[in-house]
């Protein structure tokens, strides 16, 4: 059964995929950094959280308008989490230590990334083939 | 699933992340749109006159007349040449071997050694002006060529292409750690053969320059992670400098220049035979153009210094608890358990058991009790070299020192005292053949008899009472300066038996000396001591014939009562002394037995119950009986604008009818500064702009208004301004940023720096001007007086005991009331108390266990009843700040702070006004009234007021960013819509097609 699922997919599909692999990694590098640094945001973890659960369901189901809802999940995620750090860039572009946290500017930058991967890739995944 | 139809997804997807991009983007710059109209340089008000055209509104005056671009091109030519006069003065002239220093003019060919030249450091890191970036900065490379001189340019490029870079402190992606350790010099490989052989064509002088950096948040270290010693001290790499220039045998005479704002250990200038050496400081954008002057001799050097510079920069009893020595509590878990707070805030102390002995004022007693062989002073505690405690060995140059391409003879005319005014006559001459200037100090010795070792006041065997400069005196020229010191300076706190200001009983010593050193020796020489040294360990005399004498009795009343209000000044802090928890946990250094009092280790700290309690802070509950918020009118407007109260008593009571316009939402608004705050039009208060900086403003100016874009100037910084020990310059200073200000639309600026110089690593030591509480004291009064004579309010920051970087956010500061008052106060109190500045900012730090913001005893003991402060309190920064320690948002307001710095959201502003109205409290609303009504008086009486009158409407002005970043929502919004509505239609199509 897996099988014919899998035989059906197209290359779009391992996009889909993919997007949610980097998902699923942002949150969980944001879960584990975040509160240690008394920085979480709950509606980035929500977001995440909900692009998820939309995510897999596209995968079942493939439907436009989710992937476009997924995409609007991740990028949210992304924008905020990175909007909420400004301090911590103004830090490290001053080269001070006063509005949020300099040295954390490379975990901030690196979970920013593995989110905005998701994002990018859900955009690609759009334009691409997910079922032959 | 057709091609058209995976288009319009993907495109839907697109649109729909800018969407979100636009969305949060706009959030994000709303969040934080002071920052971002002060750097668009837009203002979000503007003024609507309808009333008498002919009326004055000009309420401070420019000194540049009207607000125009002509007049703004001569301010800046001004200010580029009071930096430029900074520099001169402020560089100090610290070895000239015969005479190396100024050049001849046949001695042009200079090559440049030393990484720091191709990377100057124009200031640390911090607040203000960045203009040493911009193409109107100056460095050394080019002020010298400008001046004339050749430079070996191959070596020079090899340093700019070089990959090696001095530590800033920004984060480094690569390595994922802070740099600001990095050294930033050349390993020795990197002079190879090649580069060595073009020293042969520019060796006139082997020109070298050395930096040492911190920064704001950037402590030095006392052990870096490079060799394990001190970052003041000389580092391998440049010592291999050193003996390679030294070896190379080509250059006719080596100069080194000490690029920095910290104290580096120098006790190796003879060692790699150096010729001379200038401490320059951070010269700012322009001050590298008198450093070129100071060098080939356009500029007599006579700067002098306002720190001690130790040959074992751990040498100051201070650093033992100070710096990177701060300690975690013995219970630190307890106490981490027992309090909410954020853990870094609530961890670390440090107690300055070094009492009033920083800097000179340690060197230079311990000195005088082992010429005169009292207090164990020759013990081997606190000696840098295993041995007996020797001054010429500890010291290297003492603050005050500084020479000059000239000789003066100084002579102590005449003192009168007439009540607290102490008038000093001092005639200076010119002894040399060149022409020059002089500062001429004013020292003092007060009595350390058997009531100060009893009762435990301690006593400087010397202390700087005030100083001038001299004009520049041609070869043979004389110049009597008369100079009126304060007599209350020489009084002691003694927190022990009179709880008060004390004039001890005995002989107070006043004399005039080239240096804190000289004037001890000559103070020496009057009571007859003998084997007097200078710092190079030379027998020396004294000058007795400098000195005058007098006697006091023991009075303990006239300082009892502040001289600025009729407050009885007394003990405030005895909590802030861990003595008072348990006796015996700190033993303060004593000059009665230095052997027995120098501190061994940093002192450990158990707290117990109630001092968790303290330390917990939020002390403030709404009170059975408190007001209602009915109890007050709020929201009533009667038309009355701010323009109405310029001018008005701080207790008129029509500033009770102005505050009664604003409603709960808007007086807590005004809690929230966001550098500076936004206009509220229906009270006709118009938007306020800050700047922050010490050395620059931090701004830049309106192009299409007075036709250029260019920044604020970034002066040399603070410490290089008191180098200069010019007061003419330090008003100036003052005079020329309220100016800047005025063309930048601020209404106030965050200085001057007046924290100490606590230990010689602080990180921001560079912005404050001395070790010494008194030079401190001195030097913020012109700038000051100046700042507000203009209508631009100086906030001295940061008030006070933030004298160090390192955990400065929440550390506990503890010490005893000599020490403070006499120290660490006494900055804050010559900004404030005397000098009449409208704003201040508080610490990071506690007054032991409580943080500034939240200390009753600072902001409403000492700052409003003793110091007769009216005006604005401001936090330091709480951006990010919630469920930290400076949360503590009623209880500060409580205090008496009237604004929280950086709060860019507002979010403290919505807090405190939730507060108010879960809980109706009307004692809240009330402190809120007042932290508003302080606030709005310094802007009412500021120059930002200029222009406006009470028939003046203030009009919002939308920043074009609101609109644009509205629009591509709008627009990202129609895209998506399309995108969709096409998805759906083209799959719509394929359906009907199948």
């Amino acid at each position: 059964m897996m099988k014919d699922f899998l035989a059906r997919k197209a290359y779009g599909f391992w996009v889909v995929a993919l997007a949610l692999v980097a998902a699923v990694v942002s949150l969980v590098r944001y879960i584990g950094w975040a509160p240690a640094h008394n920085t979480t945001n709950i509606l980035v973890i929500l977001s995440l959280v909900i692009g998820i659960i939309l995510n897999i369901v596209s995968m079942v189901r493939d439907e436009d308008l989710l992937l476009v809802a997924v995409t609007a999940c991740y990028a949210f995620a992304a924008f905020r989490h990175l909007a909420d750090q400004v301090g911590s860039f103004v830090d490290a572009f001053q080269g001070i230590n006063m509005f949020g946290d300099a040295s954390q500017v490379g975990n901030i930058v690196s979970i920013g990334i593995c989110m905005v991967c998701g994002t990018l890739l859900a955009i690609v995944s759009g334009f691409l083939k997910r079922e032959k | 699933m057709s091609k058209h139809s995976r288009l319009w997804t993907g495109l839907a997807s697109v649109s729909t992340c800018c969407l979100v991009l636009s969305g949060v983007g706009l959030n994000c710059m709303m969040g934080y749109s002071g920052t971002v109209n002060q750097a668009l340089g837009i203002t979000t008000s503007k003024v609507v006159n309808e009333g008498d055209s002919s009326e004055d509104t000009t309420y401070f005056e420019s000194d540049y007349g009207e607000l125009n671009a002509d007049n703004l091109q001569k301010l800046i030519s001004d200010t580029y040449e009071e930096a430029v006069a900074e520099e001169a003065e402020g560089a100090v002239l610290l070895k000239n071997d015969n005479n190396a220093l100024p050049l001849a003019d046949t001695e042009k060919k200079i090559t440049l050694l030393g990484h720091a030249v191709a990377q100057p450091l124009y200031k640390n890191a911090s607040a203000g002006s960045k203009g040493y970036n911009s193409a109107e900065g100056i460095d050394l490379y080019t002020a010298l060529k400008n001046q004339g001189f050749e430079i070996n340019d191959t070596l020079y490029n090899a340093y700019k292409n070089s990959s090696t870079e001095r530590g800033t402190g920004a984060f480094d992606f690569v390595t994922q750690t802070s740099s600001v350790h990095s050294m930033g010099e050349e390993n020795i490989s990197f002079y190879t053969d090649e580069l060595k052989s073009s020293f042969a064509d520019y060796s006139d002088v082997a020109l070298i320059m050395f930096a040492r950096e911190g920064g704001e948040g950037m402590e030095l270290a006392l052990e870096d992670d490079f060799e394990g010693i001190s970052q003041l001290a000389l580092h391998q790499e440049e010592k291999d400098l050193l003996n390679m220039v030294k070896e190379s045998g080509v250059f006719k005479k080596v100069i080194v220049l000490i690029n920095s704002g910290n104290p580096m250990e120098l006790e190796w200038l003879d060692e790699y035979g150096v010729d001379a050496c200038v401490w320059i400081g951070q010269p700012g954008q322009r001050g590298f153009e008198a450093v070129a002057k100071i060098i080939d001799g356009t500029v007599n050097p006579s700067g002098s210094l306002t720190d001690t510079y130790a040959a074992n920069s751990l040498s100051a009893p201070a650093t033992v608890n100070g710096s990177f020595n701060n300690q975690t509590w013995v219970n630190l878990d307890e106490v981490l358990a027992a309090i909410d707070d954020d853990d870094a805030g609530i961890s670390y102390s440090t107690v300055q058991a070094e009492g009033i002995y920083v800097g000179y004022k340690y060197y230079e007693t311990r000195y005088e009790d082992s010429i005169l062989g009292q207090g164990n002073a020759a013990s081997k505690a606190g000696s840098s070299f295993g041995k007996e405690w020797d001054y010429a060995s500890e010291v290297t140059y003492p603050f005050g020192y500084g020479l000059s391409y000239t000789t003066f003879e100084k002579k102590l005319d005449s003192v009168s005292i007439d009540g607290d005014n102490i008038t000093v006559n001092v005639t200076v001459k010119n002894t040399g053949d060149t022409a020059g200037k002089t500062s001429v100090q004013i020292y003092a010795q007060t009595p350390y008899g058997d009531y100060e070792k009893k009762n435990l006041v301690e006593k400087s065997a010397i202390q700087l009472l005030d100083f001038g400069k001299s004009d520049i005196l041609q070869p043979g020229e004389s110049q009597t300066l008369s100079i009126t010191c304060d007599k209350y300076l020489l009084a002691s706190y003694d927190y022990k038996n009179a709880k008060g200001y004390i004039m001890s009983e005995g002989d107070y010593y006043l004399t005039v000396g080239d240096n804190a050193h000289d004037a001890l020796n000559n103070v020496l020489a009057a009571k007859g001591a003998s084997q007097l040294v200078d710092q190079d360990g030379q027998t020396v005399a004294g000058n007795k014939a400098n000195v005058y004498s007098w006697s006091e009795k023991l009075d303990t009343e006239t300082y009892k009562v502040s001289r600025y209000t009729d407050e009885t000044v007394t003990n405030q802090f005895d909590e802030a002394d861990p003595n008072y928890w348990q006796d015996g946990t700190v033993t303060y250094l004593s000059r009665s037995d230095w052997e027995g009092t120098y501190p061994k280790a940093p002192t450990q700290i158990t707290l117990n119950e109630e001092m968790i309690k303290l330390l917990s802070g939020n002390f403030y509950e709404k009170s059975s009986d408190a007001l209602s918020v009915s109890d007050f009118t709020q929201g009533a407007l009667t038309g009355k604008p701010l323009a109405a109260m310029i001018g008005l008593d701080y207790d008129d009571p029509a500033w009770d009818e102005y505050l009664n316009q604003f409603t709960i939402d808007e007086l807590t608004g005004l809690l929230s500064d966001n550098f500076g705050t936004a206009e509220i039009t229906t009270v006709g208060k118009p938007a306020v702009v800050a700047g922050d900086g010490p050395d620059g403003v931090g701004g830049t100016y309106n192009e299409s208004r007075y036709g250029t874009g260019v920044q604020d100037t970034c002066f040399p910084t603070e410490i290089v301004l008191a180098s200069t020990f010019n007061k003419d310059l330090m008003y100036n200073r003052g005079k020329l940023m309220a100016n800047e200000c005025m063309y930048l639309g601020m209404e106030e600026d965050w200085m001057p720096g007046v924290n100490i110089h606590r230990t010689p690593f602080g990180g921001r030591n560079f912005e404050y001007y001395s070790e010494d509480g008194t030079m401190n004291y001195l030097c913020a009064i012109p700038e000051v007086v100046a700042m507000e004579e203009r209508g631009v309010h100086a906030g001295a920051k940061h008030i006070v005991g933030n004298d160090q970087e390192n955990n400065r956010e929440g550390i506990a500061v503890f010490f005893n009331e000599q020490g403070f008052r006499e120290i660490t106060l006494r900055g804050a109190e010559g900004a404030v108390a005397v000098a009449k500045g409208q704003a201040l900012m508080h610490g990071f730090n506690r007054l032991g266990l409580v943080w500034c913001s939240e200390n009753t005893a600072l902001c409403n003991q000492v700052i409003e009843k003793e110091w007769g402060f009216t005006g604005q309190q401001e936090t330091d920064a709480v951006a990010g700040a919630a469920g930290t320690y400076k949360w503590h948002l009623t209880s500060a307001v409580a205090a008496g702070v009237d604004q929280f710095c950086l709060d860019f959201a507002g979010d403290v502003g919505r807090a405190v006004a939730a507060q108010i109205k879960e809980t109706d409290d009307g004692d809240l609303l009330a402190l809120v009234r007042k932290s508003a009504h302080d606030y709005l008086y310094t802007v009412a009486n500021s120059s930002i007021m200029n222009g406006y009158s009470v028939d003046s409407r203030i009009v919002s002005v939308t920043p074009w960013w609101q609109p644009l970043m509205t629009g591509l929502i709008v627009l990202f919004a129609a895209l998506d819509a399309l995108f969709i509505f096409m998805n759906l239609r083209s799959r719509k199509r394929e359906i009907v097609e199948e």
